[in-house]
């Protein structure tokens, strides 16, 4: 039976070896909660050798087994108790799976670190998750500079034209540098299409689009995770690149755990 | 610090209305050595042309070791909503390497 046409665009692939110093843990079982409680999935625990700054990368696949129901997932950084990608996938159906991402830079102490990967169901249903990897990449062994950018925070606005809400002005090497944007982008409104929200990632003065992502949560307060993954190999002229997002027509749109991050990264090929 | 191994990208948005299409493949084959880690980054903008009937699976897939990341994508506006899919996934090569060489993203309509 035909059940519609699937389209697939801007597809990208990045390919890296772990360093040292670089750490990661991962899960690809399904787990099962009912509990509105955040419970642990996936645990990362690693001693930096010495303090530094890291890239903190987190993905997962999440559902929920009642339909039109939700799912939370937060990566714990659980030092400071500090709740990194804290957002709400929304389910129409009780057999999808929606991809969950965050990422963020941090400097970390010399001393033991936990971060932890964590679901629970949003007043009632069952939350699964499944797919979870959690890579913490080793920065200042990188070539600088990195250039990076964020606003974690929530903002919304009414605008339905794009608002600009994480800016990154850099000068990369004439390398290879990995580009990364990301964020969450969340709808108030459910259903109806006026309800829509958008998020872009952009870079240049006449815009190339990175990536663009259109929004409709199939419940109140559903979010979205948007990113933007590109390598290229920069002349040294400074370059700027934002995050954006918009609403349509209904109520307003919000935009979660935004950043950018260019790093220089080694080419094993050639080493 | 991570190495930097291979890439690839695809502005070239296709369409599938039942088999599995291949929309990105990315070989680093001998780039892949035994007993190492790596990470793979991914994702790509998926759209459905069916609201709430159905949905897109989009996987991250290795020729050899099979399908190691799946999403399974409900699109509630379509053919109008455009569906980031971020996926991450870290491996080590083993003793065969020539078994994590080969790498696609591929998409379908299911019901």
């Amino acid at each position: 039976m035909a059940v519609g046409t699937s389209g697939l665009d801007k597809t990208r692939m990045m390919i890296l070896e772990k360093g040292p110093n670089d750490e990661h843990a991962q899960d690809n079982s399904d787990s099962n909660t009912t509990s509105t409680t955040f419970q642990d999935k996936l645990s990362l625990v690693f001693t930096p050798p010495s303090a530094g700054d890291y890239l903190i990368l987190a993905g997962a696949g999440v559902k929920n087994a009642t339909s039109l129901r939700k799912t939370a997932v937060r990566l714990l950084d659980n030092g400071t108790s500090t709740g990194y990608g804290d957002n709400q996938s929304s389910f129409q159906n009780t057999t999808d799976w929606h991809p969950w991402y965050t990422q963020f830079k941090i400097n970390l102490a010399a001393s033991s670190q936990t971060f932890k990967l964590q679901w629970s169901a949003v007043a009632i249903g069952t939350a699964h998750i499944r797919e979870a990897t959690i890579i913490a990449i080793r920065l200042d062994h990188h070539r600088p500079p990195i250039g990076y950018a964020e606003n974690l925070t929530n903002a919304s606005t009414s605008n339905t034209t794009y608002v600009d809400r994480t800016t990154l002005t850099h000068t990369p090497e004439n390398t290879f540098q990995m580009i990364l944007g990301a964020m969450f982008i969340e709808s108030q409104g459910f259903g109806a299409q006026n309800n829509n929200v958008a998020g872009r990632v952009i870079e240049g003065a006449t815009p190339i689009v990175m990536v663009e992502n259109i929004h409709r949560p199939s419940v109140r307060g559903g979010t979205w995770p948007v990113l933007a993954l590109k390598r290229q190999e920069t002349a040294e002229s400074s370059t700027t690149w934002k995050t954006q997002w918009k609403r349509f027509a209904g109520p307003s749109a919000h935009i979660k755990d935004s950043s950018i991050i260019t790093v220089d990264m080694d080419d094993r090929r050639v080493l | 610090m991570s190495f930097y191994i291979d890439y690839g990208e695809n502005d070239t948005r296709d369409t599938s209305t039942g088999a599995s299409q291949q929309n990105l493949n990315v070989t680093p084959g001998a780039l892949i050595q035994p007993n190492t880690t790596y990470f793979i980054l991914a994702t790509g903008v998926s759209d459905f042309d069916a609201a709430g009937t159905g949905k897109a699976h989009v996987i991250l897939d290795e020729a050899d070791s099979g399908t190691v990341r799946t999403m399974e994508i409900r699109h509630r506006d379509a053919p109008n909503e455009l569906r980031s899919v971020p996926m991450l996934y870290a491996f080590d090569s083993g003793a065969s390497p020539g078994n994590w060489d080969d790498w696609s993203i591929w998409h379908w309509p299911v019901a």
